[in-house]
């Protein structure tokens, strides 16, 4: 067979490889997001179907399968069908670029690099994800118009105006990784943090931060999650959903949150590069996959930690912080690039401006929390956010019985 | 074999193309008028691969397809009554768009095919892009816009910003809220 | 042409997979359904027939502010890649574009165009 044809077939088995890997990613991520958040909230979480649960995103996909598909008199039934779709589509389609390992990774014939372990080495990397990507909010905008439900279409135009609004973050904050590696190119980015001899968190940690920030925005994840917001839009978008095409929807917010994890890994930490270990076989893969697995770990602590911003906030974070910053940042760096300083200067001066950013917010969630009246030696009967109103007292009697309790339970632990 | 995946590649994309444009202009719902606009974004995009201009692609699909439909998209939902969905494409003045569309039609193909630029084939013009790109359209667009060494359009670039800058205000101008 | 073809069989595939499931949603399950249930989703009551919907004009300024930082980001990134080969010439040319684009940016945010109340 000619060199073509290898390296189409090679695309087409790695193409399915992909898939495949993706939803049984998908479907353990389930289980382990499940578990790892019951283990936060001192829960054992799923744990009957097999050992340790692990045949439980197989129970589930089964329960869903075979649940009611409900399709509302009020739909507008052809979007209402091929939105979910789209949505996994999208999430699925913007995997291809993502790099596993290098063109050599099973040696250097051309029929080993037609099985390289990436789907396609584009020109244009990483702005293709981005490009891609930015569809993922015709799936959420055609859901919520075509379910003829109040709270579907209000749900879905806010996340699409967040999602638009953290796209253009998203973009800007990856121009200084761009300008230290001088390629769009996801396999030449890892290769120029291998040449150069360090991951570009070292001289992007501002860049980091934005984009990581932007990247749960961007999928819609805790603290960012408004198009669930139940307490104001039942279930936003989803609402009129059911079965399958839930799934689906679901399936696609999960593939998103992996491919911006790999997005970290490869632009800002290396990779699967190990140096001089690069040789030994399996070891880069193993190595990339643990870096992954953190950044999956780190989206469902922010999930278990954090409480959901207000969408005003959300908004006014996007536009008037991330966004000024990331150029701020692209800035900096391009100084940095274009006079020939040495790395470290622009992960210097990231530090600087992400240390000032922080202490601004500090001082200003200190100032918006009213004092609360604090006696010498006297326990706190409510948490410190709570808000107090200034200066009226307690009752003397509920505050006395309120702080025993307290004291009492807290001497319990 | 190359030529040939090319051709084929370059006759499927043209009829989604020309499909999905009559889609936009006849169909009755609105809504997936706008879809298939989008539709017709992402075929252009593919012709643009098959032309070998990769950024070109993904910026159409980057500008076009995910932000101008989507502000379609939101300007329907927000100027309609979001829930009612059909409307008439055919106004009075139907005759009168097929005149000037096909009067449209037959000066781009006498323009095109009278150009001393015109090309047998895709692969040949896939071909003449290589040459002068030599490869990485992204550096060399770059080169071309920004480095005054090779043929520069810095000035017109930095104009662009002037433009942005028009738009921006025009845009709150536009969304003022009395 | 070549290089980006795997991408294509990549969406053609995950095309097929997106339709086999919703081609799937018509084949498993039950089908029974009621007027009830097929009512928009109202937390159980009567629905109010809801007037004329009108939504605030933020969402369509922000779709409009989206499009112009788009396609500024768009134009920074080719610029960003050859940073290091324009030197200090290409400090300049991002900095008097980021600048110009200061200007409008300043003054939509003293308009309020990012604050929803």
């Amino acid at each position: 067979m000619s060199d073509l044809a290898w390296f189409l077939v090679g695309a087409l088995v790695k193409s399915i490889i992909a898939i495949v890997a993706l939803l049984t990613a998908f479907a353990y991520m389930t289980l382990i997001e499940r578990r790892v958040i019951a283990r936060f909230q001192r829960r054992v979480g799923p744990n009957r179907a097999g050992p340790f649960g692990v045949f439980q995103p197989v129970a589930d996909a089964l329960k869903m399968a075979f649940k009611e598909e409900i399709l509302p008199t009020r739909a507008s039934r052809l979007v209402f069908l091929i939105a979910p779709a789209i949505s996994v589509v999208v999430a699925l389609t913007a995997f291809a670029v993502v790099p596993l390992g290098g063109p050599t990774a099973w040696g250097n014939s051309s029929i080993a690099r037609a099985w390289a372990p990436y789907v396609a080495d584009l020109n244009v990397g990483v702005l293709y994800i981005f490009a891609i990507a930015s569809l993922a909010v015709y799936g959420i905008v055609l859901a919520g118009w075509s379910s003829g439900n109040h709270y579907s279409l209000l749900g879905a135009l806010r996340s699409a105006a967040q999602m638009v609004s953290y796209e253009v973050s998203i973009t800007l904050a990856i121009a200084g990784v761009l300008m230290f590696a001088g390629t769009l190119n996801m396999v030449g980015i890892v290769q120029a943090q291998a040449h150069q001899g360090i991951w570009f968190i070292l001289a992007q940690p501002l860049g980091f931060l934005l984009y990581g920030i932007a990247a749960v925005a961007e999928v819609n994840r805790a603290p960012f999650d408004l198009p669930e917001a139940e307490q104001e839009l039942v279930a936003g978008y989803l609402t009129e959903f059911s079965g399958l095409r839930w799934s689906l929807f679901q399936m696609a917010e999960y593939i998103n949150m992996i491919t911006a994890s790999s997005v970290v890994v490869t632009l800002f930490f290396g990779g699967w590069t190990l140096g001089s270990l690069d040789g030994v076989f399996g070891l880069p893969f193993i190595w990339y996959f643990i870096k992954v697995a953190v950044f999956l770990f780190i989206f469902i602590w922010l999930r278990a930690t954090l409480p959901r911003i207000r969408y005003d906030q959300l908004m006014r974070f996007g536009w008037q912080v991330l966004l000024p910053l990331s150029v701020l940042n692209a800035l900096v760096t391009a100084a940095v690039v274009a006079y020939g300083l040495p790395w470290w200067v622009s992960g210097a001066i990231g530090l600087a401006i992400l240390l000032i950013v922080a202490g601004a917010f500090y001082a200003t969630a200190r100032r918006s929390q009213p004092k609360a009246k604090r006696g010498a030696g006297q326990v706190m009967a409510a948490p410190t956010s709570v808000r107090l109103v200034a200066d009226a007292p307690l009752p003397r009697s509920v505050d006395e019985s309120q702080t025993t309790s307290v004291s009492a339970s807290a001497g319990v632990k | 074999m190359s030529l040939n995946i090319a051709t084929v590649a370059f006759y499927v994309i043209a009829i989604v193309l020309v499909g999905s444009s009559l889609a936009v202009v006849m169909l009755r719902n609105i809504v997936h008028a706008a879809l298939f606009l989008a539709v017709v974004f992402g075929a252009a995009a593919g012709v643009y691969v098959l032309l070998n201009a990769e950024f070109i692609a993904i910026v159409q699909v980057l500008i076009y397809a995910g932000a101008v439909t989507i502000l379609v998209l939101f300007a329907i939902m927000l100027t309609q009554n979001a829930m009612s969905r059909t409307s008439s494409p055919f106004s009075g003045q139907a005759w009168l768009a097929a005149i000037i569309s096909v009067a449209l039609a037959a000066g781009l193909i006498f323009t095109v095919g009278s150009s001393q630029m015109a090309l047998a084939s895709p692969n040949a013009s896939a071909n003449l892009a290589n040459a002068i790109n030599g490869g990485g359209t992204v550096a060399r667009i770059g080169q071309l816009l920004y480095s005054p060494f090779d043929y520069s359009y810095v000035l017109p670039f930095e104009i662009a910003s002037v433009v942005l800058l028009v738009a921006i205000i025009g845009a709150i101008v536009i969304g003022r809220e009395e | 042409m070549p290089e980006s073809l795997p991408a294509l069989i990549l969406l053609g595939l995950a095309l097929l997979f997106g339709a086999a499931t919703i081609g799937a949603t018509f084949v498993l399950g039950p089908k029974r359904p009621t007027p009830e249930k097929l009512a928009p989703y109202e937390c159980g009551i009567e629905e109010i027939e809801a007037p004329r919907q009108r939504f605030p004009v933020k969402y369509l300024v922000t779709g409009m502010l989206f499009i112009i930082f788009d396609v500024e980001a768009a134009s920074v990134l080719p610029l960003a890649i050859l940073m290091r080969r324009l030197q200090g010439l290409g400090f300049i040319e991002l900095l008097v574009f980021a600048l110009i684009l200061a200007v409008p940016f300043i003054y939509i945010w003293r308009k309020g165009a990012f604050s929803w109340e």
